[in-house]
């Protein structure tokens, strides 16, 4: 059974259109600030993908409407390897770092989410960090919900789709169509990224860190530490506004879509949302307490340091509060889980997913009461939906995988002989995407890993961001050769 | 149903009663070696509980001996808690110890086979002290109450509830239809490792008084050593060789021995066992890798002496002995992420080893490469297979249940005892330590550190998860929910 090759490079070239269009705003923003040398090569790479990529989606044509499962992840990781290789060339041909290692570390951090940075974000042109907060924009919604908001064009039923992009599973099927759903899902989020400029402006930031701010913040991707950074302005206004919209966009944003439908017991009602934000609420009451009372900060501002800082955990942005490594054991301990545990299903986070967490929980809880009644039989409850046995035990898969990868991860990264704490924290935060670890990663600068090591960054970084399970089938055998494993698997 | 507590309460004086018995060897030690204050600490403790808890053994009437599975947890997890009291009142009394919270550390360090020490200099204690604290590894090891069931047989059917409870591991096979003859037999062999350790470090030159110890250490995996260098201490390649090999040896499932003992094809079973094969290969990859990371990284000047370092800390912290010939602490962070990995890991199921068990860790593999091509292949049916046995839906979710609380466990405590202060590391692997009876952490609770930096309620928190780790978990936990007791009145 081949890939349904012409379907692939159909929807890899629209994604490719995409990106070449919205290099033009890097381009206009060189033209602002008169950084000459970079609207020339914004320009010409904007055209060479556009007319490439236009070439390639007008060329082929399709007679089978209907993509498997196999191509769905094809798609998926394809989509993020073409976007961060296509997002990296900016930086390479302005010659702005001479190593491909380097951008492409770069466009992998921003189009994942992860907000990460080997270079220096203060010495950049203005243009290549509006790409930087650009690339993170679209990797917000996903370059994967942008295609899926095109199937409708290309004709195509999106249902499998779906079904492989695994955002943990859509639990609440409020739309037969996937495409009507997508649209909603964009209109949110244009709404809240308007919403948060507007809320910026307001602030003493100047027009472009309002921008580059609102880009990193609307898509829980978050800035390292710089002068165009909120860690510049000491603001709890800005503070403010970037955590409620990184929370908001934590949120499973298809309770935005029952909302505008005037459906607000849907939200009342969502589980998920409830334990997250309880998770968020008692974490920021631990963490305020532990810094008031073992940091000595005075009570508004162990206040203002535990909202801000677990939210930004929580929703997986690396925004950091300068100098958060220091804290004691106590709060670090609950941020790092927090990372760990990350947003709703279907938000712009990565992570585990409260859902699995919640899972976690009631999958022990069972554990327990089997062990003092050995046969009964009890149902796994969340809300008051029966969980099936298969999503349990993928549940529980899921997880231990999660785990299981950051420990690997951590052995490899331990070469690089930094600090335990530094080593074990950044597969967490790569894996996460949440981009910030602990110890000498706190700024989210993690040029402190040479090249290899980089490129194993960048290998956790999609990991992270496409499921982890849409990721490692690809690396089957059975994945490219079905046929022959087709006995094997039968025995 | 109510707790059959006629039944319990003997069984815990019948422990209580061979905990007496067993501290009157430290007893003899101190009187021979003419330590005043420990004979009069162990003499305080022996005849006075011995008399009171002897006579109420005899006056406790005979009842049926038919428990529940609860009557079992219960039993199971007070004996321990009883066990690790009664343990320490020797040490509270010699006055070596600050406070009571001090000796029921060492008390619960020793028995649950963890032995990370409290005490800042190990050479100024008496001896009986030093012998009581590996005797209690020892007696632990196997598992107190299996030792009580083996000695005293008088539980009948209940003894297979409480022996599935105590064993480590997924699996308890029972060797021998009656329970007791198989507490019997597994202490035979645990018995006779014991005697040809001892033995063979006898003629490596160690005094009697050392060999015993280190014997009785070893082969329970628990890692007490009588000076504060450890095992360092008799620089000598010969007994760290040795005491490697039985410490791999003590990490391996005492039933294989048992089937390669009685027939051929248990003998072929051994070699061919799934968790035996990649408990060994863990131990051979990873010491490999860290002997050449310390090479490489310049730690130690030659091959040879980063292997040696390298093989001992590795067989030392994967059957969770805890003995030390080098502080891993100032290692290179490679090295020491392995060796963080393997605290989780333990040895194999059904040995003296704690930890999470090779066993558990193979099955979990195995659900996930089956989750993995389940995504790909919807409809396969792919089974998970233990050495050519299908492993039950049951059995994969108990395993996977124990890992999850195992996690939830260790993120609590760890938040728990980073309200001392200490860093991350040192709270985060002191926890990890000991929920895995493994001995030694990092940083503040390294190899060449003890415990005593902690506050009072921390050192009975880690106390307690020793326990709860060396139970596995399951028994120690459903003792706190209200639902256990809840049922008393229905």
């Amino acid at each position: 059974m081949a890939f349904n090759y012409r379907i692939i490079f159909k929807i890899l070239s629209t994604v490719s259109l995409i990106i070449g269009f919205t290099m033009l705003i890097p381009c206009a923003t060189a033209i602002y600030y008169s950084e000459t040398q970079y609207v020339r090569i914004f320009l010409q790479l904007s055209f060479a993908i556009i007319i490439i990529s236009s070439a390639v989606r007008h060329g082929i044509t399709y007679a089978i409407k209907y993509i498997r499962l196999r191509d769905g992840s094809f798609i998926m990781v394809g989509t993020w390897i073409l976007a961060a290789l296509l997002g990296s060339l900016p930086y390479l041909i302005s010659g702005y770092t001479d190593s491909f290692v380097d951008a492409f570390f770069e466009s992998t951090a921003a189009f994942t989410t992860t907000g990460a940075t080997v270079l220096n974000l203060d010495s950049m042109p203005h243009c290549l960090l509006m790409w930087r907060s650009v690339c993170s924009w679209l990797g917000g919604i996903g370059v994967l919900v942008l295609s899926i908001s095109l199937i409708p064009a290309l004709g195509l039923d999106g249902k499998t789709f779906v079904q492989s992009e695994g955002s943990a599973a859509f639990s609440d099927r409020i739309s037969n169509k996937a495409s009507e759903t997508i649209s909603y899902l964009w209109a949110a989020y244009i709404i809240f990224t308007l919403l948060e400029l507007i809320l910026l402006k307001f602030s003493a930031m100047n027009n472009f860190d309002v921008i580059i701010n609102t880009l990193n913040s609307v898509s829980t991707s978050g800035i390292p530490s710089s002068s165009h950074a909120f860690h510049f302005y000491e603001d709890t206004y800005i503070e403010g506004v970037m955590t409620t919209f990184a929370l908001l966009a934590s949120v499973n944003f298809t309770l935005y879509f029952a909302l505008i439908h005037g459906n607000w017991q849907a939200l009342l009602h969502n589980i998920e949302l409830r334990a997250f934000l309880i998770m968020v609420a008692i974490s920021i009451v631990l963490v305020s307490l532990n810094l008031h009372f073992a940091a000595g900060y005075d009570i508004v501002t162990s206040l203002r340091y535990g909202i801000f800082q677990c939210s930004a955990m929580a929703s997986t942005s690396s925004m950091a509060i300068t100098g958060f490594e220091v804290w004691p054991a106590f709060s670090l301990t609950i941020l790092l889980v927090l990372s760990m545990i990350g947003g709703c299903t279907f938000s712009t986070c990565s992570s585990i997913k409260v859902q699995r967490i919640l899972i976690f929980l009631k999958l022990i809880i069972r554990g327990i009461y089997r062990r003092v009644h050995p046969r009964s039989v009890v149902a796994i409850k969340v809300g008051k939906k029966v969980i099936s046995a298969q999503k349990a035990s993928n549940t529980t898969a899921y997880i231990l995988f999660y785990i299981f990868v950051i420990m690997m991860a951590s052995i490899v990264l331990s070469l690089q002989n930094l600090s335990f704490e530094t080593t074990l924290t950044t597969s967490v935060a790569m894996l996460t995407n949440s981009g910030m670890g602990l110890g000498e990663t706190a700024t989210g600068d993690f040029s402190m890993y040479n090249y290899p090591l980089r490129l194993v960054l960048c290998f956790l970084m999609f990991a992270g961001r496409l499921d982890l399970f849409t990721f490692t089938i690809v690396f089957m055998p059975s994945f490219w050769n079905p046929e022959k494993y087709r006995f094997h698997l039968q025995q | 149903m109510n707790l059959n507590y006629p039944v319990i309460s003997k069984a815990l004086c019948a422990l209580i009663l061979i905990m007496c018995g067993a501290m009157t060897i430290p007893l003899l030690i101190s009187m021979y070696y003419g330590e005043a204050d420990a004979t009069l600490a162990f003499t305080l403790a022996v005849i006075p509980i011995g008399i009171i808890i002897g006579a109420m053994y005899l006056i406790i009437p005979h009842s049926k001996p038919d428990l529940t599975i609860r009557d079992g947890f219960f039993i199971v997890t007070f004996s321990w808690i009883i066990a690790a009291f009664i343990g320490a009142v020797p040490f509270y009394f010699s006055g070596y110890f600050e406070s009571f919270a001090d000796a029921f550390f060492e008390a619960t360090s020793g028995l649950s086979t963890t032995g990370n020490s409290i005490i800042n200099d190990l050479e100024i204690l008496p001896k009986g002290l030093l012998f009581w604290r590996c005797l209690m590894h020892w007696m632990g090891g196997m598992g107190i109450l299996i030792f009580t069931i083996a000695v005293l047989p008088s539980l009948g059917k209940g003894a297979n509830i409480i022996a599935s409870l105590e064993a480590p591991g997924p699996t308890m096979d029972k060797i021998t239809p009656k329970m007791s003859d198989t507490a019997r037999n597994l202490y035979k062999m645990y018995a006779v490792l014991t005697l040809t350790l001892f033995i063979i470090l006898k003629l490596l030159g160690m005094d009697v008084f050392d060999a015993s110890t280190t014997a009785l250490a070893t082969i329970s995996t628990g890692g007490f050593a009588n000076y504060n260098a450890s095992i360092a201490h008799f620089q000598s390649l010969p007994i760290e060789l040795i005491l490697v090999v039985f410490m791999v040896v003590s990490g391996v499932n005492f039933n294989l021995y048992f089937y390669a003992m009685r027939s051929k094809q248990g003998l072929i079973r051994l070699f061919k066992d799934e968790e035996l094969r990649l408990y060994l290969g863990i131990i051979f990859i990873v010491s490999m890798l860290i002997g050449l990371n310390l090479c490489l990284s310049d730690v130690y000047t030659s091959l040879g002496r980063s292997m040696r370092y390298a093989f001992f800390q590795v067989a030392s912290i994967i059957t969770t002995t805890g003995f030390s010939t080098a502080n891993f602490d100032i290692w290179p962070t490679f090295s020491k992420m392995l060796i963080f990995m393997l605290m989780f890991l333990g040895g194999c199921s059904s040995s003296t080893s704690g930890g999470i068990k090779v066993m558990r860790i193979l099955i979990m593999m195995k659900l996930i490469k089956r989750t993995i091509k389940m995504r790909l292949h919807p409809n396969a049916i792919i089974k998970i297979k233990i050495n050519d046995k299908t492993a039950s839906i049951d059995t994969v979710s108990s395993v996977t249940n124990m890992l999850f609380l195992h996690m939830l466990l260790v993120f609590l405590c760890t938040l728990l005892v980073s309200l001392d202060g200490f860093d991350f590391l040192t709270s985060f692997s002191s926890v990890l330590t000991c929920i895995g009876n493994v001995g030694p952490g990092f940083n503040l609770v390294g190899p060449a550190m003890n415990f005593s930096l902690f506050s009072e309620p921390v050192k009975y928190l880690l106390s307690m998860l020793m326990i709860a780790g060396r139970l596995e978990l399951y028994a120690f936990i459903i003792m706190f929910l209200p639902h256990f007791w809840l049922q008393d009145r229905s």
